[in-house]
């Protein structure tokens, strides 16, 4: 007889981006890491950014664009971010800006390294992040307020209740935090005084045992500002104001006990206002409106035939975008997808499982495009998971590197896009060991291979009539990206984890036989807890250690021109924060901490807020519920 | 799909942020320096004439002009560049206030591309000297005498590429008529 689709129970960890299928922790074929609610709570980080930047083998990358990360050292944009499974629209910079997905409405994040394009189309060649959003299942409320110094603040509440008819939560959060010039001998800021303030309301309806149906619909506002200065002494007042709205529905049903029939549909609208006010003059003044819309349907069907897991998706895209910046200033895109995945458990002891997935999509910008996987988990004894997987993966040329028309008067250049661009492709393959030789000690070796071709970087084309120059985007560049990742998670008493890993990256551009700019070859994190059960106290410390990072500024944003044989090298890092929380009552706690213990940062190369402390109170208030019965 | 959600969405989007687009402050208009010529250069695509002897920024249509300027490109109105017969020398290490008098050789004028670069032989092409590091334009140390469409000898020499706002294109140099011999 066919086993049952797992039907997750609500008190084990489930998670879904590694298979597309809800998988008990620890059970998964795929490797998902997860970052919970707690690890949230307790790291007191401010945002997405930092709470990713001291987790294991991630890089966030911070610049004009936003916060975004390096999975396995490939570029931001070749890492996939979704939310409740809806991608994040990138907006007018191509970057999925981190910052714009506020803390307060996380439930859980899963990442999933390695490329996922056979489940997941374009962009899943490093990884996919994956927020999942706090559901209504429960009656609770929680309000969380800090206020820090330098000057900074975060207030957020989050309210829901759930019964007969459902459940619903709403959230809502506020966060401020001040400009930072990280060089006092110009005007320019290095870190943008930033405000964001938003929303969510969702709603879990009680629909019976078969069917589930979440409903959210969010709104976040980002107010960004910054003083910029050119080469010819120009100060300009930046601000940019980012809207998006998303609305999502994602209705499931258990036909029977053995398939799973899932939907999803989803609608994100981005409004992006970028404004650049010259001082004393208007010649430089700049006001641009981009919309961006992102309309998402899917439906998959898992079904279990016999020691199989057979899984058939189809998933559709309707992409606009009305940008000044764009060469028509505007552009759209379909994209549909077909994929399947079979999880297939070849043996029950020693536990084997091999997982052959393909997706094929098609795009109205380049046609077909493939992309198979084939992973597998082998358990040889119950203390040892071996897994491997080889897999291709691609990105799409963003609406940016296809369609851009911009021109900088100031150091005379043009950069367009090319409507005849292929997508990037990469092949990996990767192996892990995991090894728990005793429950208070879990560890981990992983390595990785990867291969990217058509990479899409700005060429040069010529001079222009004026005496400038003209750049256009073209598939040219060809990169390998290879390293390893070692983690120990100690527990040797209950009040006490310590998580310590190591990632060695070794990200090469063949093209210009040099290495990719701005990836560390080492990099350690460190994540230590301590409870103390009697006075309520808690103690935490979390560490991103970061090698030199070699930087070539023909490849940094804004400067062009023939590859740079020498890099700049940024010095190593040290992030460190400390916190330390205190319960009073039960539901109340006080908490007070400190970020960026070493003042870590500078204006070009690392452009992150300096050492901040502060204070704040965590009050939550939930329903007693009865006690299961032994 | 997109758009009945669009116009859904939109009222939620566009009720929640002021527009910013009357945000742009002009500032005050350019300041100039005494005795000098502002050059306002910053089209794309759009000369700009300037006529030495009336000393008035003229359209290039018109046969006044002496010099025409394109962001950082200067032209004289002679040779390759036009028909007004404007020619100019170029006098290297000598200060602005110390020429009194036109020289009596070293006049040129624009010439076609010599040297097969595809750039015309421009009497101005050494005007300024730009900085490979910040990507900036400065005038270079010389001191140009013109002889204009009314075979008048002006004197010329660049201030700056950028205005007082940090500009670009926005092009100030000083100039006096020279006495004849």
């Amino acid at each position: 007889m066919d086993p049952p689709v797992e039907d997750p129970p609500a008190v084990e960890e489930i998670v879904v981006t590694g298979t597309r299928t809800g998988r008990r922790l620890g059970e998964e074929p795929v490797a998902v890491e997860v970052i919970t609610r707690e690890d949230i709570e307790r790291s007191g980080a401010y945002d997405v950014a930092e709470l990713l930047d001291q987790h294991p083998g991630v890089d966030v990358n911070r610049d004009v664009l936003g916060a975004s990360v390096r999975l396995r050292g490939l570029d931001p944009d070749q890492t996939l971010v979704i939310v409740d499974g809806q991608r994040i629209v990138r907006g007018a910079g191509g970057v999925a800006d981190l910052s714009r997905i506020p803390l307060e409405s996380i439930e859980r994040i899963e990442i999933v390294k390695g490329p996922a394009s056979a489940l997941y189309g374009s962009d899943a060649l490093g990884g996919v992040i994956h927020v999942i959003t706090r559901p209504a299942s429960s009656s609770e409320a929680s309000l969380q307020a800090r206020a820090g110094a330098p000057v900074s603040g975060d207030a957020s509440a989050s309210v829901s209740a759930a019964g007969k008819p459902g459940g619903i939560r709403a959230t809502g959060g506020w966060h401020a935090s001040p400009a930072f010039d990280l060089d006092p001998s110009d005007v320019a800021t290095d870190v943008d005084r930033q405000i964001q303030g938003g929303g969510t309301l969702r709603l879990d309806p009680d629909l019976g045992v078969a069917w589930d149906m979440p409903m959210s619909g969010s709104y976040t506002r980002t107010d960004a500002q910054g003083v910029d200065t050119t080469e010819g002494g120009a100060v300009l007042d930046r601000r940019t104001l980012t809207e998006e709205a998303v609305v999502t529905v994602r209705p499931s049903v258990l036909p029977d006990e053995h398939s799973r029939l899932s939907f999803h549909a989803g609608f994100s609208l981005l409004r992006d206002q970028y404004l650049s006010d010259q001082r004393e003059a208007a010649a430089l003044d700049v006001y641009e409106e981009t919309w961006e819309t992102l309309g998402q349907l899917s439906s998959q069907y898992d079904r279990h035939v016999g020691g199989m897991l057979l899984t058939f998706g189809l998933e559709g895209f309707l992409e606009a975008v009305r940008s000044p910046r764009l060469e028509d200033g505007a552009g759209d895109r379909q994209r549909g997808a077909v994929y399947a995945q079979d999880e297939w458990k070849v043996l029950a002891k020693p536990r084997l499982a091999v997982v052959p997935g393909v997706r094929v999509d098609l795009d109205s910008q380049f046609g077909w495009y493939p992309a198979p996987k084939l992973a597998a988990r082998l358990d040889p004894t119950a203390a040892v998971t071996l897994r491997s997987s080889v897999g291709l993966g691609w990105r799409a040329p963003s609406f940016r590197e296809l369609l851009l028309r911009f021109e900088n008067p100031t150091a005379g250049y043009v950069v367009l896009g090319n409507p005849d661009l292929d997508p990037e492709r990469s092949r990996t393959v990767d192996a892990a060991v995991e090894w728990e030789p005793a429950r208070a000690l879990e560890l981990s070796v992983s390595g990785w291979w990867t291969r990217l071709d058509d990479l899409i970087d700005i060429t040069g084309t010529g001079d222009l009539a004026t005496g400038g120059a003209e750049f256009v985007y073209t598939n040219v560049d060809e990169a390998r990206t290879r390293g390893i990742e070692a983690t120990v998670g100690l527990r040797p008493a209950d009040p006490v984890g310590l998580d310590l890993s190591y990632t060695l990256t070794d990200a090469w551009n063949l093209s210009d036989d040099r290495p990719l700019s701005g990836r560390a070859l080492h990099r350690g994190t460190v994540d230590f807890d301590w409870t103390v059960p009697v006075t309520g106290t808690r103690a935490g410390v979390r560490a991103a250690l970061v090698g030199e990072r070699p930087f070539f500024l023909d490849e940094q944003i804004g400067v062009f021109g023939a590859p740079s044989d020498e890099p700049t090298i940024a010095e190593p890092y040290a992030l460190v924060d400390l916190r330390v929380a205190q319960r009073i009552v039960e539901g109340l706690d006080l908490f007070a901490g400190v970020d960026n213990l070493f003042d870590a940062g500078e204006p070009d190369l690392l452009p992150i807020p300096p050492r901040l402390f502060y204070a704040g109170i965590d009050a939550h208030l939930r329903e007693r519920t009865k006690e299961p019965a032994p | 799909m997109s758009r009945p959600l669009t116009l859904a969405l939109l009222p939620i989007v566009s009720a929640c942020a002021p527009d910013l687009s009357g945000e742009l402050d002009p500032g005050p208009p350019p300041s100039l320096p005494p005795g000098g010529v502002l050059i306002d250069a910053t089209s794309e695509t759009d000369e700009v004439g300037f006529d030495l002897d009336a000393g008035v920024v003229v359209d290039t249509t018109e046969p006044a002009w002496d010099l025409s300027f394109l962001r950082y490109n200067v032209r004289l109105n002679g040779g390759v560049s036009g028909d007004g017969n404007v020619e100019a020398a170029v006098l290297a290490g000598v200060a602005y206030e110390d020429v009194v008098e036109a020289p009596e050789t070293g006049f040129a004028t624009d010439a076609p591309d010599a040297d097969g670069d595809g750039i015309d032989e421009l009497v101005f092409a050494g005007w300024y000297d730009y900085d490979l590091v910040d990507h900036t334009l400065s005038p270079a140390d010389v001191v140009y005498v013109v002889r204009s469409t009314e075979a008048a000898d002006h004197k010329l020499s660049f201030l700056s590429y950028y205005d007082h706002a940090g500009t670009p294109a926005m092009i100030t140099f000083v100039t006096a008529l020279l006495e004849g011999p």
